[in-house]
């Protein structure tokens, strides 16, 4: 058998990126793997902002002086401040300046200049690819950019009858897994990492979890996660995770995102707007789903009753 | 039109009638039950105790088929399908009860019918994955989650990568493939449950 399913790993971008290629011969799947790896390591050495070396550290630093960028760092921080408009600053790449202040990634101790610099501060000069950030600001595109890094990833893949590309819990899938058969993708529960809540059976669509219960921590005796509202710059709460399906793992992924930030009642209104499949654990344990995503559900029991 | 097209016809006509009675019984019947099935137990939003200690023992049961803490109502179903129902443990999220059913000493099915599923609103339930995935019977590609991010993520891919390598392989990956009749996947390749692994060693 030259064909079969192939299980592929490498790590980019501080995460486990999982490949599964269907109907492709094994060194046929290394160089597409390969060229997807590389992709990944573009997008962490420019987007990151743990590393001292990237531009996105390089623009952070540029302590409110225009500075020159790439085309993508440019429509990266552009779609940011797109989305922070959309809404009304919620979601807002500014936000890295929080983060750093908690001691997340860099600049080191980091202390926010107050008042906080938002979205508003950002300026661009679009012929000259130029972006002006407020002195003291640090930018965070971080949600946007793994999604993307994914999407542009699966065009290694372009060819391959059925693939699927896990980066850290986020999901783009192409075509068929084995014989025809959907790509069932679990959804974790955000109470227990060890368990699932659910699952659905997906084909050409991204799937995306955003939840407040990964990336979290203390600073001054305050708690705090990764999904800060920046309207109060405070972590948000009412929803634990939600889950999106988009065409495209960046929707998803920025779907989910916004709908954290959003809190129940603009998230689900947002979401209802889009009409993409959604699935939200509430705080107290509520879900929340539409027809869409029930129509994708797959009963757990079917899926884990197959025994070997 | 004969006697005999008329008696036809007599007949096919109380043939249809007597299951139209039948299949409208039935669908009384059903839904009748179902309403025992959907009662909401009322979370207690405020206690965040985890409902892995009490769900876990459900699902550990249904996994093992050891059923220790089984409460005996046992009923053949099917010929040699076996339906258990575990013992009831109450959740901040609601009250979790598992039952499986076992076929040939093998369990076959795992739900969890003392949590409500009534759309639109319905309670999280969750599925202890680890052992079914690690045991390499879960039909699961992938899982979805929040992202893990470096600190936490370094651990666990070394945890991975070394588990994967201890079993003499090059990669892990999360789901061992056990897609009935797939020729494609050979077993001495069937990477590690990378996912649900690095998820119970994170805790």
């Amino acid at each position: 058998m030259t064909t079969g399913t192939l299980h592929r790993v490498f790590h980019s971008m501080g995460i486990a990126v999982h490949c599964t290629l269907v109907g492709i011969n094994a060194k046929e799947a290394e160089e597409r793997i390969a060229e997807a790896e590389k992709i990944f390591n573009e997008f962490d050495l420019r987007f990151s902002r743990f590393k001292e070396t990237s531009e996105l550290h390089q623009l952070n630093v540029s302590a409110g002086k225009a500075h020159k960028v790439s085309i993508e760092m440019f429509q990266v921080i552009k779609k940011c401040v797109a989305l922070a408009e959309q809404t009304s600053g919620a979601f807002d790449p500014s936000v890295g300046g929080v983060l750093a202040s908690y001691g997340y990634g860099l600049p080191k101790d980091f202390t926010p200049p107050s008042p906080l610099p938002t979205y508003r501060d950002i300026s661009f000069n679009d012929s000259t690819l130029e972006i002006t950030l407020a002195s003291g600001q640090v930018l965070e595109p971080a949600s946007v950019v793994k999604s993307m890094a994914i999407d542009i990833a699966a065009q290694a893949f372009r060819g391959v009858p059925g693939f699927m590309i896990n980066a850290g819990g986020d999901i783009m899938t192409h075509g068929k897994f084995e014989d025809g058969a959907l790509w069932n993708i679990a959804i974790q529960d955000p109470r227990d990492p060890r368990a699932i809540v659910g699952a659905l059976g997906i084909e050409n669509a991204g799937i995306a979890t955003s939840g407040v219960y990964q990336t979290h921590g203390e600073s001054k005796g305050q708690k705090w996660h990764h999904l800060v509202d920046m309207r109060t710059q405070e972590s948000t709460s009412g929803i634990l995770s939600a889950t999106v399906v988009a065409p495209t793992c960046e929707q998803a992924d920025t779907e989910a995102t916004l709908t954290i930030l959003l809190g129940i009642t603009d998230g689900i209104a947002r979401l209802e707007r889009t009409g993409l499949p959604y699935f939200l654990i509430l705080n107290d344990g509520l879900v929340k789903k539409n027809a869409a995503f029930a129509a994708l559900e797959v009963p757990v029991g079917n899926l884990i009753s197959k025994s070997a | 039109m004969t006697p005999f097209q008329k008696n036809l016809q007599k007949f096919f006509i109380f043939f249809f009638t007597a299951a139209s009675v039948g299949i409208v019984a039935i669908g009384i019947n059903r839904a009748k039950n179902a309403k025992g099935i959907n009662y909401v137990p009322t979370p207690a939003p405020d206690q965040p105790t985890p409902a892995q200690n009490n769900t876990g023992t459900g699902a550990t049961t249904a996994t093992t088929g050891t059923a220790p803490s089984v409460q005996g109502t046992t009923q053949a179903a099917n010929g040699a399908v076996l339906a258990y129902t575990g013992s009831t443990y109450q959740t901040p999220y609601g009250n979790v009860s598992a039952a499986i059913k076992v076929k040939d000493g093998k369990v076959v099915a795992v739900t969890m019918p003392q949590l409500p599923d009534s759309p639109p609103s319905l309670y999280a339930q969750p599925y202890l994955i680890s052992q079914a995935l690690q045991a390499g019977s879960a039909n699961i590609q992938g899982v979805s989650g929040a992202t893990y991010t470096s600190l936490a993520f370094k651990a666990s891919l070394e945890s991975a990568i070394a588990a994967a390598q201890k079993q003499g392989q090059k990669v892990t990956a999360q789901t061992p493939s056990v897609q009935t009749g797939s020729a494609a996947s050979n077993p001495t390749t069937a990477p590690a449950p990378s996912v649900p692994r690095r998820y119970s060693e994170d805790d």
